[in-house]
């Protein structure tokens, strides 16, 4: 009897141990009080404290409260399950989320069993808000609507595209984040050696070449990159090149596995005979060698080859404008130095265009300075069609999309107070401050004003991100085509190079593969396969 | 025992048993119900299956180096590991000079966290890292660019030989014990008869402790296609260092972040068929374990 008493007690306290993580021990926001999780990743949590202080301050008067219960790096991982936890006694109190990579269709999909009715979903919409203007600290609501000031391309991945017809079409998430990502470069090291910032591809292979011919001396090499845990930043460079090549419209294409003729199902495997794949793939074959990394760069974790950049190791690194941020406590002077820069315009078009390499930079150059074709007409090979094509084509960017999303329970106490904040925060007042704390953009138009002040890393960043006017493109593969849902399709699916690590692989093999190479065994190997991917559709 | 008190402790129980259902028994269920399921198809299919079928017979199928990875590394650990961590254990119980010092340093990768010994590691093994400096006195050729785990041919091996040197500590605390166990005077009785260090190594120790090396191979083999955090803190990105472990978590955490739907039905089919084929094998081992040493009593 003792023993099995004993047994029970022990039995006990061991199973009460592993629910100690189970629940958060907040009390029920409600009215005044918002109870948020942030999603801390690159940006940080100073911009959240920041605007917390001024829309305390502004609304003090309503005494509204805004408490941080958790920001952490693993909010994303709880969230959703979090969300449904909509009724009984263990009900979510968390008011607001500043989260990442929910499925918003599933989410949604799940409402009518959690909530137990068709007509109540268990997120909040934004769809009032956005028809309205922000409101910041002067308490006045802007004429601009959210919608209106929301940057170009974000729409459509915010609104419910799911099954359910009642929800259609609306948008259940805001963005709290864009990042450009693309080259980041260190001015210095190029003015070192009397180069200039490439505008085109074919510029920056041989900036590349240019460092690497001095590196034994200088023992500064072209880039840095992470083989550890990043070695899929490569596919920025190669997704906006396909994308430059094909316009938008073409890329978004590829990514729904639809061709130009025929079926998904019969012949979708076209799309991998792309021609922006192949002038993308020759770019990047030519850029990519492992001697043009610093030593080890193949096993580096992104804070490592982070390091080497600022430290200045390398001229070049592909990465997102987090950088900043996410190195402050270091290499502050360091990182404000550097330069994001637009992707450099692919040299093919200007082949195609007629136009010499120089003459392609020159365009390029005069559409950053805000020129028109009438502006360029000393360049005779130019045409109306081919500078459209070369304007559309630096303007487009690769970013986190709406990946980064807002997020307000629909069952929320305090949802009214919430969506208040949440104007506050992507008004004029609201974009400053996350600006000036996070070194980051909201995806909404502001006035930048006088930008003059701030550090290069930060002026670049606003010129690439052009305050929404450019074109935006996520390389979100799954959210387009069913077929690569159920057969988990990437960008790369020949074995002996697999999304993320090709460019990995393409870098170990120091030149020995070429573009053509890949393009054609990647067509053929999707080709064999298809049938077998169209009958995971079932 | 009385009636107030069996209802006292199936009240206590009630607890651990309502935790083992809901923590295991309802998630190894869906996830069993998953491996039959797919968005695209109604009801129940086999269709995550035949997709298993096909990513093994690919050529250069990144699903069949998983695996021959994941032999390698457990038959390494059987045959390796596990008796070097014995002999470690035995010397120590001899009460070697300095072995207090020895248990404590042995040890010390289990109690210090997974990211910080792989740290440690990655800059011991890494380009410049005292690693290279010793090769290179030897005149062993070592590749500066690459470094051991950016070398596809190296990665995995460092894997393996950074899970043997982690997984000293706990195990030998476990053989240590079970030597202590053994009644002093049968190793004293040893000794007078003659029976030297390696004699008593192999002909008193490794039997009397049979039980508890039969436990320890038990526990190994039941993780074998689970274990993966020696590739996701050494080299996650490398497709050669894959095993059976990391393969499933990949097609989890990668790939259904990214998706609109459920992406977890293929890795949960995955799943399901190396539990199919662990959980025999995990008993075969067992069964020939007790072959080999019956029960032992002292």
């Amino acid at each position: 009897m003792k023993k099995m008493t004993l047994l029970g007690i022990g039995l006990t306290a061991l199973a009460a141990l592993s629910l100690v993580g189970c629940g958060h021990s907040t009390q029920a926001g409600g009215g005044s009080v918002i109870q948020v999780k942030l999603y801390q990743a690159g940006w940080g949590r100073e911009w959240l404290d920041a605007e917390i202080t001024a829309f305390e301050k502004a609304y003090s008067a309503e005494k509204y409260t805004v408490d941080v219960v958790e920001s952490t790096s693993k909010v994303p991982e709880t969230t959703e399950g979090e969300i449904e936890t909509a009724t009984g006694k263990n009900k979510n109190q968390i008011d607001l989320y500043f989260t990442s990579n929910v499925s918003i269709n599933r989410v949604i999909s799940k409402s009518k069993n959690i909530l137990r009715s068709s007509n109540e979903v268990l997120l909040e919409s934004f769809d009032d808000i956005l028809g309205e203007g922000a409101i910041g600290s002067d308490r006045v609501e802007e004429k601009t609507t959210i919608k209106d000031r929301l940057y170009n391309g974000m729409d459509p991945m915010i609104r419910y595209s799911g099954d359910i017809s009642n929800w259609t079409g609306k948008a259940f998430t805001l963005p709290w984040a864009t990042s450009a990502t693309s080259l980041i470069v260190n001015p210095k090291i190029l003015a070192d050696d009397g180069l200039s910032v490439p505008l085109t591809s074919d510029e920056l292979i041989t900036d590349v070449q240019a460092v690497a011919a001095k590196t034994a001396t200088t023992n500064i090499y072209p880039y840095t990159w992470a083989g550890n845990n990043a070695s899929g930043y490569w596919n920025f460079l190669f997704a906006t090149w396909f994308a430059q090549y094909q316009t938008l419209a073409g890329f978004n294409k590829f990514l729904a596995t639809t061709p130009d003729s025929g079926t998904m199902k019969d012949n979708g495997y076209d799309v991998y005979h792309d021609q922006g794949i192949l002038e993308s793939l020759k770019v990047m074959t030519s850029l990519l060698n492992l001697d043009y990394s610093p030593d080890g760069s193949a096993n580096m974790l992104a804070p490592e080859a982070q390091h080497q950049f600022l430290a200045g190791k390398a001229a070049f690194m592909v990465n997102g404008d987090w950088l900043l941020n996410e190195m402050k406590t270091e290499y502050a002077t360091e990182a404000k130095a550097m330069q994001i820069i637009k992707c450099p315009v692919l040299s093919s078009i200007g082949t195609e265009a007629g136009l010499t390499d120089a003459e392609l930079h020159t365009v390029v150059a005069a559409i950053d300075d805000g020129k028109a074709f009438s502006d360029l007409s000393s360049i005779v090979a130019l045409t109306q069609a081919n500078f459209d094509r070369i304007k559309v084509a630096r303007g487009v960017y690769n970013s986190l999309g709406a990946s980064h999303q807002i997020l307000i329970p629909s069952y929320s106490d305090a949802k009214d107070a919430a969506k208040l904040f949440v104007r506050f925060i992507l008004s004029q007042d609201g974009c400053r401050i996350f600006r000036e704390n996070a070194y980051g953009s909201l995806p909404f138009r502001y006035d930048q004003g006088d930008t003059s002040g701030l550090s290069t890393f930060e002026q670049s960043d606003l010129k690439v991100l052009n305050n929404g006017d450019s074109t935006t493109f996520f390389n979100e593969l799954y959210s387009y085509s069913p077929l690569r849902v159920a057969a988990n399709l990437l960008t790369f699916n020949y074995n002996s190079w697999i999304s993320p690590t090709t460019f990995k692989a393409v870098l170990l093999a120091k030149g020995a593969f070429t573009a053509q190479h890949m393009f054609d065994q990647e067509y053929q190997y999707e080709k064999d396969n298809w049938s077998t991917y169209v009958s995971y559709l079932g | 025992m009385r009636a107030s008190g069996l209802v006292f402790v199936w009240t206590m129980l009630a607890i651990p048993i309502a935790q083992f259902i809901v923590f295991w028994l309802v998630p190894n269920f869906d996830s069993l119900l998953m491996a039959f399921q797919n968005p695209s198809v109604d009801g129940l299919t086999f269709m995550n299956f035949q997709r298993f079928w096909h990513e093994l017979t690919l050529p250069n199928s990144t699903l069949v180096i998983a695996i021959e990875n994941t032999l390698i590394y457990f038959a390494v650990h059987i045959f390796i590991g596990m008796p070097i961590v014995v002999f470690i254990a035995f010397v120590l119980f001899k009460n070697v000079p300095g072995g207090k010092f020895f248990r404590v340093l042995f040890y010390l990768p289990s109690i210090v966290g997974g990211p910080v010994t792989a740290g440690i590691y990655r800059y011991l093994v890494s380009t410049g890292g005292p690693v290279e400096a010793i090769l290179t006195w030897m005149h062993i050729p070592f590749d500066s660019q690459l470094g051991l785990l950016g070398n596809p041919e190296t990665a995995f091996l460092m894997c393996i030989i950074y899970s043997l040197w982690t997984g000293v500590g706990i195990n030998m605390i476990m053989f240590y014990g079970a030597l202590n166990r053994i009644p002093k005077e049968i190793f004293e009785s040893a000794k007078m008869d003659g029976a030297g260090f390696w004699r008593q190594f192999a002909q008193i120790a490794v039997p009397l402790i049979w039980p508890t090396i039969t436990t320890m191979l038990v526990f190994l083999m039941s993780s074998i296609f689970t274990t993966y955090s020696c590739v996701m803190l050494l080299c996650p990105q490398t497709p050669q260092a894959d095993m059976i472990g990391w393969y499933i978590v990949r097609y989890t955490v990668y790939t259904s972040n990214a998706a609109g739907d459920e992406v977890l039905n293929y890795p949960a089919a995955v799943g399901f068929v190396f539990t199919l084929i662990g959980f025999p094998l995990t008993l075969l081992v067992k069964k020939v374990c007790e072959k080999i040493s019956s029960t032992v009593e002292y």
